[in-house]
């Protein structure tokens, strides 16, 4: 009688938190498919189920790892845990005692369920030095929302407030398709069959842009003046919510002003969308409300990052499209309460605060308590007496995560110990002085807390993880206990128990019910005008009100009403640049088979897409001689990568987009770290985002042209 | 158990392709893939997704994703096709089925198919949509229509299918293709 | 009723299953059927003969078996016994021991032979044709010995017999009559694309070069071309086309072309006489009579000739004719035939993805479909030529990857 179970559990293959059932028949998954019990009701995508392939992928990582040999030389010798994990805490200690606790560095990439642990490490040892790409995503939106709102907002897809949106706004984001960031995209694809407008930004198309009504397909990196540019219309046409704006907001008079500097005339000719389309769209979804902003990442990798979500949460309030059903709703949490404070409870030192990188200029950055990594890996290469001395990496790639990867490894071979934790040998753990195996989620008990925050569910060990592989969870656990026991655990059991003691359910309970949420008439909305953040009404910002002017950009130096900020380099800001590179560049393109770096090494997606693609216009790939799937190279002042070419009608003919994070795992060297990684391209030496930090990903100038082949086969 | 068809509505797919995925997990039922067949580099997929566009013409796009797997035809001509008689229906549900003891990869029933369903895995025996008839059985959904982001597969009832099918004319479709 | 069926292919045993559906619907209507065949071996598929002969099917798989296993009501067989006339005012069947077979309803689907041309030594040992199922069996037992393979005729089954032969490791020579491989079903481009790749794996091809003589004392050693070229060869594969099995009906008023013309209901100029497969001559789409040697084409015939003997009134539709060679790499599929004038070519040639297709459109229809490297559009073409679907505005989209059936097939 052989053993055949059902395991239910959390995919942890982007940020979204699928609730998956998995068959595993003695001690082998035999499949994976979602839950229909969960609240994205049995449905995933193409990542969480070809996870089936990474238990048993030849390339996981099974054994720490010492390096032997020159630093990128691959070259490994076996170890124990203990012996690799008491050398990371010794390193650890011996830098914080010898060149202050800023001088580690502990660092993530995108969430993954555990930012919290990552927090809680950084604070362990009292570093200001958390370094993740958060800059870039979505901590941005979080702390504009914070400083704006009081609170995080999200589309309300979910109607238990009686309204689905009328008009959802997909701003810079293909939930259909790619990273949910705690929206999924059954909720958002079910509201999208439910509303009557569907109004797309983006400068190409997307899968869902011959269902809008309106396709406004802007000019990479002008989304600030769009943004504006509707608001001129609404508040000068007397469209905005007058009710909300008198009442629950403050500076709209200084609004008013700043967006007579942006009529629908001079936007167009910013942006690149007619005139009649952005009257046309301001007035749709400011009247055909409730409206449902859907704002992406792709408003924060850009020079004007924060004011691009300043503007995008001004056109939000005036319309009074906040903790309206069907519009933008702060979640109410579950049981297990405010899940951030297992990171933020320890309390952040004035040493550490002063020692974060960038601290003294990205405020809104720090506000998050990310360091800035353009400047960490900076400081690296300039020998600046401040710098980092020890980093411990968590899953994640800075040579194809940040700005200019020739910058990057250079700064990284600069350190004096770097260890990197992953499921696989990544570019970066190549460069490693030690490296941990980490247990994929199928083969792990976690807390998942990606959701929307009204939900919170229990990741389940389905099966033994190959080689000595450990869970994150425990991983984070052991090294927090060597450095200072006092904020960790006997065993990763006592962890959970601790993580979600709010609810009052242990870890064992938790594991069984799977999941704490709070839907339909437990969430509530208009919270604004109940003692919920303050008491006799109103938001929990300085004012109490939804800061059209924020007092807090005021205080920090910050212009407090959006702009607009042309990319650093553009057809505009650099027309001699423009002669020589005249095309603009996106380097941030998406697929729904890889998650940035993530999934090369998994053949049911690679065979979806094996070669990292640049869409193109095939008029302006004709005009070069360039056929479709031809392998090009493009190149701007700071270097070039190749890619192929894919047409692709959906583009302004002067913009094209490459995908990001492209590696080869089954040629993991120097070489093809440089070969195809668009990141060779960008650069933090131009001026970031003032608040944020943030680099610019997705305008920039390049030229492309065909790749020759050697000897034609 | 109640006869079954399959509607795959390309007006809600948005090419995502999970379904491919959770269709090879469904019926490889290992974590490698089936050795794909001479030089194909999509694999071994019962479940395939096309893909249009996009199309510019002024102010329309035309783009559309058109997820297709067998269509389990009423006068199949696969199962005409074939001279081994190795395809056959299926009584309880009128899903076509394919007997692979019998199958000799002849390619027969490729030629005689519009959709292109028949697949042809490393043995060379055909596998297509079986429409995961023993999960109809269990009444559980197929495994693509569970999986499905954007409730764009519909396994129903024939009468309830020819309903939507109606409200989705052919004719309509026709029109959006631009000349 | 009393039914007879001179054959015992694909079209007569579609034509029993037509009659097999319509008893099971009017058991009260169960005729007396007699299928006369020529050969003993009961039916079987010869499309599969050079399958077979290659060792890739064993014998039960070449076997064309009913449905569900067995018929459902009896008829009597006659095996090995040639059809030699018709008395068609009389109704009957003469067979070649004497024996008079009696009818009211006759179904001719005596299928097609090799045509023999005359080429001096053509009757030496390690000769062959690829007729029947002793060709085949003769073939399988000289296979082991032979070394080099002589193919004469690069046809469909010329080819198809060269490619299994090389990839038994057989040396194999090719030579064709006319200037190209696959002269009647591929362009000329695309046939040298083929003959390139084949070329590059060791296969030789002599086109525009007939045969003068088989040579050898008794036994084979090759063959000399009318230029002189000595090719070796310890067997030779005659495939110079297929022909019609109709001689037996020579001395009735049977209409008859190169093979015995029919309607689309099956029905030959005289009434209760029926022809269906190899054997039938048909009109095409364009009205024209075309031979038509293909499964699909005899399967459909023989269906709708059996409904249509049982009192249905069954129309065939006609069907493309349909070539593949798929034992290698890239597949190389044709279907339908270029129509002359007024064709407008629409073609697509994607080198990196290994895709060649050429369409043949006329007057809003695709006439002919011709690919390299496609897979999974074959049904799709095959389908749209004929059913002679207007594709006037789906020209754009004939040549994309997602073109596909949905919306095009009700």
């Amino acid at each position: 009688m052989s053993d055949e179970r059902i395991v239910k559990s959390t995919c942890c293959n982007c940020h979204g938190g699928c609730g998956v059932l998995i068959t595993v028949k003695d001690g082998v998954i035999k499949g994976i498919e979602g839950n229909p019990q969960s609240t994205t009701r049995g449905t995933m995508c193409a990542k969480g189920l070809a996870s089936i392939q990474e238990t048993n992928n030849p390339n996981r990582l099974r054994h720490p790892l010492k390096r032997v040999g020159a630093r990128g030389e691959d070259k490994w010798v076996q170890i124990g845990w203990d012996e690799a994990l008491d050398t990371i805490a010794n390193r650890i200690k011996e830098s914080s005692a010898q060149f202050g606790p800023n001088s580690v560095v502990t660092g993530q990439g995108t969430g993954r369920g555990y930012n919290l642990f990552t927090l809680r490490l950084a604070s362990t040892i009292g570093t200001g030095n958390m370094m993740g790409p958060a800059h870039v995503c979505y901590l941005p939106r979080l702390m504009v929302y914070t400083i704006s709102v009081g609170a995080r907002l999200m589309p309300d897809f979910h109607g238990w407030g009686g309204d689905f949106p009328k008009t959802i706004v997909a701003w810079g984001r293909q939930t259909e398709i790619t990273n949910s960031e705690n929206e999924m995209a059954v909720w958002f694809l079910d509201a999208l069959a439910k509303a009557k407008n569907l109004i797309i930004v983006d400068p190409k198309t997307t899968r869902l842009t011959s269902r809008a009504n309106l396709w406004l397909q802007l000019r990479p990196g002008t989304d600030a003046a769009l943004a504006l540019g509707m608001m001129n219309v609404i508040i000068n046409e007397g469209l905005y919510d007058k009710e909300f704006v008198a009442d629950w907001t403050h500076g709209f008079e200084k609004l008013r002003d700043r967006v007579q500097d942006y009529p629908p005339e001079k936007v167009a000719e910013i942006t690149w969308v007619p005139k009649e389309k952005i009257i046309k769209a301001a007035r749709m979804l400011a009247t055909d409300s409730p409206t449902a902003f859907n704002v992406g990442q792709a408003l924060e990798a850009s020079n004007n990052c924060t004011q691009n979500n300043r503007a995008m949460v001004c056109l939000m309030a005036i319309t009074g499209n906040i903790e309206r059903p069907g519009s933008m709703v702060n979640w109410m949490l579950t049981e297990a309460g405010q899940l951030e404070d297992f990171g933020r409870e320890i309390k952040i030192t004035p040493e550490a605060r002063d020692g974060m990188a960038g601290g003294d200029k990205f405020k809104l950055g720090v506000m998050g308590r990310f360091s800035n990594p353009d400047t960490i890996f900076r400081k690296l290469r300039e020998d600046d007496p401040g710098r980092a001395r020890v980093m411990h990496l968590h899953g994640t790639n800075p040579l194809l995560a940040y700005a200019d990867t020739k910058a990057i490894l250079a700064g990284l071979l600069k350190l004096d110990f770097l260890s990197v934790a992953d499921l696989y040998m990544s570019p970066t753990a190549r460069y490693a002085d030690i490296v941990l195996p980490v247990a994929h989620w199928l083969e792990s008990d976690g807390v998942w807390d990606e959701h929307g925050l009204f939900h919170f569910s229990a990741m389940v060990k389905a099966v033994e993880p190959p080689g000595e592989a450990r869970s994150t969870y425990w991983i984070y656990n052991e090294l927090g206990r060597r450095i200072d026991p006092k904020y960790w655990f006997d065993t990763v059991e006592q962890v959970f128990d601790y993580f979600i003691r709010r609810s009052g359910l242990t870890w064992e309970e938790f594991k069984k019910i799977g999941f704490l949420k709070k839907t339909g008439k437990e969430q509530k909305y208009y919270k604004y005008k109940t003692d919920y953040w303050r008491k006799g009404g109103g938001f929990r910002t300085a004012t109490g009100k939804v800061e059209l002017y924020s007092t807090t950009m005021e205080k920090y130096g910050y212009d407090p009403l959006p702009h607009y900020l042309e990319p650093n380099e553009s057809p505009y800001s650099t027309p001699e640049l423009y002669k020589q590179y005249p095309l603009i560049l996106s380097a941030s393109l998406r697929t729904p088979y890889y998650f940035l770096s993530q999934y090369r090494q998994i053949p049911w997606l690679r065979e979806r897409h094996p070669d990292p693609t640049v869409l193109i216009h095939p008029e302006t790939a004709g005009a070069m001689g360039i056929e479709n799937e031809d392998w090009v190279w493009i190149e701007n002042q700071r270097g070039r990568v190749k890619q192929k070419a894919k047409f692709f009608a959906g583009l302004d003919p002067r913009v094209v987009m490459a995908q990001q994070a492209w590696w080869y795992p089954e040629r993991n060297n120097e070489e093809s770290l440089l070969e195809s990684n668009i990141n060779v391209l960008t650069t933090s030496d131009l001026p970031p985002d003032p608040a944020t930090g943030a680099t610019t990903f997705r305008a920039l100038l390049c030229k492309v042209y065909k790749v020759e082949e050697a000897a034609n086969g | 158990m109640d006869k079954k068809a399959i509607f795959f509505d390309k007006s809600k797919c948005v090419g995502c392709q999970a379904c491919i995925i959770a269709c090879k997990i469904k019926h490889h039922a290992s974590p490698h893939p089936v050795a794909p067949p001479e030089g194909d580099p999509k694999g071994l997929s019962p479940i395939n997704v096309h893909e249009y566009g996009p199309v510019i013409k002024g102010d329309r796009v035309f783009m559309y994703y058109q997820p297709l797997a067998c269509m389990h035809c009423q006068d199949a001509p696969c199962l005409q096709a074939c001279p081994e008689t190795a395809i056959y229906r299926d009584e309880e549900t009128d899903v076509v089925l394919v007997d692979r003891e019998r199958c000799i990869g002849c390619k027969f029933c490729l030629w005689a198919c519009p959709y292109g369903a028949p697949h042809f895995d490393d043995q060379g025996k055909m596998v297509k949509c079986d429409m995961c008839v023993d999960r109809l059985r269990q009444g559980k959904p197929t495994a693509c229509e569970a999986v499905c982001v954007a409730s764009a597969i519909m396994v129903r009832a024939p009468e309830e299918i020819a309903k939507i099918q109606a409200g989705k004319a052919a004719d309509r479709v026709m029109k959006e293709i631009p000349d | 009723m009393k039914i007879v069926i001179i054959g015992y292919g694909p079209a007569a045993v579609r034509a029993l299953a037509a009659i097999e559906r319509h008893v099971r619907l009017f058991p009260g209507q169960r005729p007396d059927v007699t299928v006369i065949s020529a050969e003993k071996t009961g039916p079987y598929s010869p499309m599969f003969l050079i399958k077979f002969a290659t060792g890739q099917l064993i014998r039960d798989q070449l076997s064309l078996k009913p449905e569900g296993g067995r018929y459902s009501f009896p008829f009597h067989e006659l095996l090995g016994h040639p059809a030699v006339g018709i008395l068609d005012k009389e109704k009957k069947v003469i067979l070649q021991d004497g024996r008079e077979i009696g009818f009211d309803r006759l179904l001719i689907a005596s299928g097609a032979a090799p045509v023999v041309p005359s080429i001096k030594g053509i009757g030496k040992e390690g000769v062959f044709f690829l007729g029947r199922l002793q060709d085949a069996e003769r073939i399988a037992r000289a296979l082991p010995q032979a070394r080099e393979v002589v193919v004469i005729g690069a046809g469909a089954m010329g080819m198809e017999a060269a490619i299994a032969f090389d990839r038994l490791g057989k040396k194999v020579r090719v030579v064709e009559f006319l200037s190209q491989l696959l002269p009647k079903t591929l362009g000329a481009k695309m046939a040298e694309y083929v003959q390139g790749r084949l070329e590059a794996r060791g296969m030789e091809f002599w086109l525009g070069c007939a045969v003068a003589e088989i040579t050898g004392a008794n036994k084979a050693t090759g063959v000399v071309t009318n230029c002189g070229r000595e090719l070796r060869g310890d067997m030779v594969l005659l495939t110079a086309g297929v022909r019609p099995s109709k001689d037996f009906v020579q001395d009735t008023t049977i209409e008859t072309n190169q093979g015995i013309c029919v309607n689309d209901r099956m029905e030959t100029s005289i009434p209760d006489i029926y022809a269906a497969g190899d054997v039938a001559e048909s009109k095409n789409r364009q009205g024209f009579n075309e031979l038509v040697f293909n499964w699909y084409s005899a399967i459909d015939q023989g269906w709708v000739a059996g409904g249509n003997m049982m009192g249905q009134a069954k129309n065939f539709l006609f069907c493309p004719l349909l070539s593949a060679l798929k034992e290698i790499e890239f597949p190389v599929l044709s279907i339908g035939k270029k129509g002359a004038e007024d064709t407008e070519l629409l073609s697509r040639y994607e080198r990196k993805k290994g895709i060649w297709e050429e369409i043949y459109v006329r007057n809003g229809f695709v006439d002919c479909y011709q690919a390299i490297g496609v897979r999974d559009k074959a049904g799709l073409f095959y389908t749209l030529i004929k059913s002679r679907k207007k594709v006037e505005s789906l020209k754009k989209v004939l040549l994309t990857d997602g073109f596909n059936a949905t919306g095009l097939i009700s």
